[in-house]
């Protein structure tokens, strides 16, 4: 995609949650309490990020840890960070939700906010502000959205992303660019009140 | 010393990881940022020009999990308390099937599968019939089922 040089990341993989998966392997509940302390936000906002549902988020996250909890025994460390593969694991129920969902629904848009309401208050200019990107990101297709998450709203470096996604640099880096075309289209009209903050 | 950035791949940059240099990868932040002091008004530009996008974004819904999300989750844990792929749980599985079938070869413990199922059948086989031949007849088993007391019902209807 363009021309400078990507250098190989050779270092061996420091995973900070390797001994608690360890644990949980072997049964450990003080152990995976601490996982769920250590990522129960980042999978809640990912699921909501792209499910946009606030419950279908927390039932994602949900199946996450059971997973993790049903399958710590078998991890084997070093291939990746288990962070890395809780979040796959994360978009691939995402992904399955969204399946069905697309089986059962037409491709309806949420509705948009109400051009008519109040005025500038700033709080509530910014709540309108947060349904718009929702509704956007929603618009996009979700490998693109999935991209989005975890580079910009999860600050997960691109390879990381990528190996999250399990797809290489460059795809990952087309998924972003055109994720951030789509947003840019269909949030053109707040980008005056943005560039004045 | 690596080549300077060019002018279209600083675009090409802003475009994928937006106008924020820390979201750009660790070996290309080096070039930016000197591609930024050589071309001020250009950087500027093109950074500028992905700005606002990168706050339309900053206002993505951060769902935080709600008070009993945490709990529930524990919760599962305490109740699912069989862990198929722990390691103690694949250790008294494997015990189990060595002591049932104590081949290493594919093919004789198939062998030896098959045997039980047979010697199984064979068991429950003899148990109907001895319970067929001695037990009451159908007539007996049937009649009361269907309020019927004459055991000629069944004669009469064939």
């Amino acid at each position: 995609m363009h021309e400078r040089a990507r250098q190989t990341n050779t270092r061996a993989i420091e995973d900070p949650d390797t001994a608690l998966v360890h644990r949980i392997g072997q049964g450990d509940q003080v152990a995976a309490a601490e996982i769920v302390r250590r990522h129960l936000s980042k999978m809640v906002a990912l699921a909501r990020h792209m499910l946009g549902d606030a419950s279908e988020a927390e039932d994602v996250a949900q199946e996450v840890f059971m997973k993790v909890w049903q399958n710590a025994g078998r991890w084997q460390p070093g291939k990746a960070k288990f962070e890395t593969w809780m979040h796959r694991v994360a978009i691939n129920l995402c992904y399955d939700r969204l399946r069905r969902r697309r089986e059962i629904y037409t491709d309806q848009m949420p509705e948009r906010a109400d051009e008519d309401s109040p005025g500038p208050d700033q709080s509530i200019m910014d709540a309108q502000l947060s349904e718009q990107v929702e509704t956007a990101m929603m618009q996009l297709p979700p490998r693109q959205r999935a991209a989005l998450s975890l580079c910009h709203l999860q600050d997960m470096s691109n390879t990381e992303a990528a190996h999250t996604l399990q797809i290489s640099v460059e795809a990952l880096e087309s998924l972003l660019a055109r994720g951030r075309r789509g947003l840019r289209k269909h949030m053109a009209e707040f980008a005056p009140i943005l560039l004045e903050r | 010393m690596s080549n300077p950035m060019s002018q279209e791949t600083f675009e090409q940059m802003s475009r994928i990881y937006g106008g924020v240099f820390k979201r750009w990868p660790e070996d290309v932040r080096e070039e930016a940022e000197a591609f930024q002091v050589q071309h001020p008004k250009d950087a500027i530009r093109i950074l500028g020009a992905e700005n606002w996008l990168d706050k339309a974004l900053d206002h993505a819904p951060r769902q935080r999990p709600s008070h009993h999300l945490g709990e529930q989750i524990l919760h599962t844990f305490q109740t699912t308390d069989i862990q198929k792929n722990a390691p103690g749980y694949r250790l008294r599985t494997q015990a189990f099937i060595e002591a049932l079938l104590p081949a290493q070869n594919t093919q004789l413990a198939w062998g030896v599968a098959l045997a039980l199922i047979m010697v199984f059948g064979f068991i429950g086989g003899y148990s109907g019939r001895t319970y067929t031949l001695d037990g009451p007849s159908v007539a007996e088993i049937m009649s009361p089922a269907f309020g019927v007391q004459n055991e000629n019902f069944f004669a009469e209807d064939a």
